[in-house]
């Protein structure tokens, strides 16, 4: 049995619970103790073993995390919470800032005036879900999310009218279809706050793929991403299609850790609901699928090629199953489509593609005839009209007082970051998670720059969020290679500031040659008559 | 005297005037039995009321070219413009409209059989034959320009588009036509009643058709029966949760646990077809209940399960089923018998 750090004994999934400093049978089932080989313990949970007979439990402190029995758990600060609520307060404080500044988008009335939907789902056999434009035009998950934003910020939600593009503005106020300042200011919050967690999630992402640091660069970059806030700032639909996207590619990482039936089914499930809120997601679950069919050809009839014949086979069988799934939860949380739920989905992808192909005629500047057209849009929509860089250097300048137009480096450090990435990917294989991660992001990717018709900003949201996870690996790779040329020594040349190096990694780490031409300084073992104030412990880096 | 008359007609005015009257009488005395004797439509009583369909406007052109009639100029070209594409777009979403504009001192009674007259005459529809058009007729009285009105003519084909049936014109019309023909403003009336019918037939709903006498013995049926057999379905799921694993002596009669997810999910598979069909909202609840239990069952819960008996060494043997010991049992006891005997 192996416990790890750091879920404390009575969350340990055994028979057996620590009852009074003794393992205990959950059941009477279970009369006798198993037979504990190697324990990992730390913090409470160590002080709570030293009890246990020495030959049942044999304690392996774990390397580089210090134990503090006298501490609570509760009241220690955990960077692997506090980064993620530090990412998720600054994007939000972001996101807020620009609410009431944001332009008027005429669709955040769409939205906001199908927020009834949300009670329309319990009366399934109603009018609200017969054939018509509101229904057979849109998925209506987004609008379920609406309808509970402006129900958690105390707004009516009633029928409301939708705005009617033929006309102006005038005869939509007349009719009803623009939003009440209240509506739009609940719609548009709901929408900070999912904005701000699809950046904590992407800090998630960037943890699995790479480490602590790489994935708050990530994350921080997305959270400063001008399309990124725009989006979280108007009650549009496309953060909450970036929530599901973000949330598929975490669980696909799960999924392609352990293919369980249970990781297969949330996977699907992600996608369906994906689906139901922008229909891309639909389409990514044919991607798992074809993916499935040729790992399953692999390991089948090349079995030589595949480095783990039964992950590939497990993962292989349960990518098939993934449309079904996903198609069934999409048919299940729309009931429009229950009558029908082939010929209308059909119905309803043909017509977004025909609105799409309309929208490209109707604004014939956004028109996008090719796909290799759409990659240069995307270029100039990523670099020249929305950049992280750019803006950030724009604001150092304006501090510093520079009048300086600074360049947008953004496609640089995605470029970047995505060949070091798929170097990843050919290294652990696609049957990986980073394989798996990778894969999607290229489909997801794929999907855009062939379905692009209009050149919106709002359809690059989704890479911008790719765009952020590749940064964030490169931030990772920069982390480790400067980690391991021990470039932190250099700051030991500040006078009263001695750096000492804790970890699993310090014994290597000290090993290793210093920088040429700088002073190896000397390491003091870290003692409590240390002052504080001039010891400064660094995080192990992981892998 | 009439004979006289008829035969001296041109004698004298007098003469000719009782040869008229003779013949009126004559007309009235034939068509009357006939009108009362044929079927009362409003388009044939209309044109039976009305001498004044007699001049019935012609039209000028194709409605794909033209659905704005004002041949007393009442409102300016660019305002035609506009109404001439709102109409076209209300065309295209269902109703086939065609609005005609005039100065008139009709009632409103002769103003709609004027209307329901030209709706037949000028063959307002969409296709031929099929009868699915609206004609608005906005009359103006001479002597009045606050006192118009307007009138409505459909065919049998037109409604319901969605929310617009002919309730919903009546609404209209009182709401926002009436109100602004008495201020003067025809067009503004006109124009904003037209975006109003293309945003109803677009945007707002209808009533779903009525559920047919199959759907509803379903329905009545569904209402007793899924909530009996989802609460079965449910116990058969959620029992196991609690017995530690064994299959419980309640449900003994299932026999295994694997009969009673093929049961589950039959009854799953047979509901929700049903449910649609039906439109039962409670079988919707049962369907969504007994299903997040059955992902619960298969997903998480026997997993977890296995994962504990595993950990804990426990080993699955597979028995025979009962019927086999009952056979086993009775081959016994005919044993125990003979060797008795």
């Amino acid at each position: 049995m192996i416990i790890r750090p750091p879920v404390t004994p009575s969350l340990v999934r055994t028979p057996f619970r620590l009852r009074n400093g003794h393992l205990r049978p959950r059941s009477s089932r279970h009369t006798t103790a198993p037979t504990v080989h190697r324990v990992q313990l730390t913090g409470r949970a160590q002080s709570r073993f030293q009890q246990l007979p020495s030959d049942l439990v044999t304690i392996v402190p774990q390397s580089g995390v210090h134990a503090r029995p006298g501490r609570p758990m509760a009241t220690r600060l955990k960077l692997g919470l506090l980064i993620p609520l530090v990412i998720l307060i600054f994007s939000l404080v972001q996101n807020l800032d620009q609410v009431q500044v944001s332009p008027f988008h005429r669709d955040e009335s769409r939205w906001i005036g199908r927020a009834f939907f949300i009670q329309e789902i319990f009366h399934p056999f109603s009018n609200t879900w017969n054939d018509y434009y509101i229904t057979n035009n849109q998925a209506p998950f987004a609008n379920y999310i609406m309808g509970i934003g402006q129900f958690v910020f105390g707004q009516d939600i009633s029928i409301g009218r939708i705005w009617d593009f033929n006309y102006t503005q005038a005869w939509n106020e007349l009719v009803g279809a623009m939003p009440t300042p209240s509506e739009m200011d609940a719609g548009r919050r709901t929408n900070a706050l999912i904005g701000a967690i699809v950046a904590m999630l992407v800090y998630m992402v960037g943890v699995r793929i790479g480490n602590r640091f790489g994935a708050f660069i990530g994350a921080a970059f997305l959270a400063c991403h001008p399309l990124h806030i725009l989006m979280s700032s108007q009650a549009l639909s496309d953060e909450i299609l970036a929530l599901w996207i973000v949330s598929i590619f975490l669980a696909a990482m799960r999924f392609a850790r352990r293919p369980s039936w249970q990781n297969t089914t949330v996977m699907a499930v992600l996608l369906g609901i994906g689906g139901s809120t922008k229909l891309t997601p639909l389409l990514l679950s044919f991607a798992l699928a074809g993916l499935g069919v040729a790992l399953l050809v692999r390991w089948r009839f090349f079995p030589g090629f595949s480095p783990n014949p039964k992950h590939e086979r497990d993962l292989g069988i349960k990518l098939v199953v993934q449309p079904f799934i996903a198609y069934f939860t999409f048919v299940a949380v729309f009931p429009w489509l229950w009558v029908d739920p082939i010929g209308r989905t059909y119905r309803m992808f043909t017509a977004r593609a025909q609105e799409m192909e309309s929208q490209g005629n109707i604004w014939g500047n956004l028109h996008v005839a090719t796909p290799i057209d759409a990659l240069d849009r995307i270029g100039v929509r990523l670099s020249h009209d929305y950049s992280t860089t750019a803006r950030l250097g724009r604001i150092l300048a304006d501090i510093l007082s520079f009048n300086y137009q600074p360049p947008s480096i953004d496609l640089v450090l995605g470029f970047a970051g995505a060949i070091l990435f798929a170097v990843l990917v050919f290294r652990k294989g696609i049957a990986s998670q980073y394989g798996l991660l990778g894969y999607l992001m290229l489909c997801e990717l794929g999907i855009i720059v062939v379905g692009l018709k209009a050149d919106f900003n709002r359809y690059h949201l989704p890479i911008a969020m790719i765009m952020a996870i590749c940064i964030g690996y490169l931030g990772s790779r920069v982390w480790n290679v400067l980690g391991s040329m021990q470039a932190w020594r250099v700051l030991d040349l500040i006078p009263g500031i001695d750096f000492v190096l804790t970890g699993s990694k310090a014994k290597a780490t000290r090993d290793r040659s210093f920088p040429r031409g700088l002073r190896r300084p000397q390491v003091r073992p870290q003692t409590p008559s240390s002052a504080p104030g001039n010891v400064h412990e660094l995080p192990a880096s992981s892998d | 005297m009439t004979i006289r008359s008829f035969a001296n007609f041109h004698a004298s005015p007098r003469h000719l005037a009782r040869v008229i009257c003779a013949l009126w009488l004559a007309l009235v005395a034939i068509g009357t039995p006939l009108v009362a004797a044929g079927p009362q439509t409003t388009a044939t009583s209309a044109i039976a009321a009305q001498d004044s369909t007699s001049d019935l406007p012609k039209k000028e052109a194709k409605f794909s070219e033209k659905r704005i009639y004002d041949p007393d100029d009442l409102i300016n070209e660019e305002g035609e413009s506009s109404m001439e594409s709102d109409a076209i777009k209300t065309t295209r979403a269902g109703i086939a409209v065609v609005v005609y504009i005039r100065i008139s001192d009709d009632t409103p009674e002769e103003a709609q059989a004027f209307a329901t007259a030209l709706y037949d005459e000028w063959d307002v529809e969409s296709a031929a034959r099929k009868d699915d058009g609206l004609l608005i007729v906005a009359t103006v009285p001479s002597d009045n320009p606050r006192g118009g009105f307007v009138s409505f003519a459909w065919g049998n084909n037109t409604f319901p588009v969605n929310a617009v049936d002919p309730d919903r014109l009546e609404e209209i019309r009182e709401e926002i036509i009436d109100p602004y023909f008495h201020q003067g403003n025809i067009y503004r009336g006109l124009y904003i009643a037209l975006r109003q019918i293309n945003y109803d037939e677009v945007f707002v709903p209808g009533d779903a058709p009525s559920l047919n006498a199959f759907q509803r013995a379903i329905h009545n049926i569904l209402l007793v029966a899924a909530p009996v057999l989802g609460i079965i379905a449910l116990l058969a799921i959620i029992i196991p949760w609690f017995t530690k694993g064994r299959w419980p002596r309640a449900l003994a009669f299932i026999r295994t646990r694997r009969r009673m997810l093929i049961g589950v999910v039959t009854f799953l598979v047979i509901l929700m077809p049903l449910t649609v069909i039906a439109r039962s909202t409670i079988s919707v609840a049962v369907c969504l209940f007994v299903g997040i239990a059955l992902v619960l069952d298969l997903g998480f819960v026997q997993p977890r399960m296995a994962r504990i008996a595993r950990a804990a060494n426990v080993r699955t043997v597979h028995v025979r089923p009962r019927a086999s010991y009952a056979r086993s049992a009775a081959t016994r006891s005919r044993t125990t018998k003979g060797q008795h005997a």
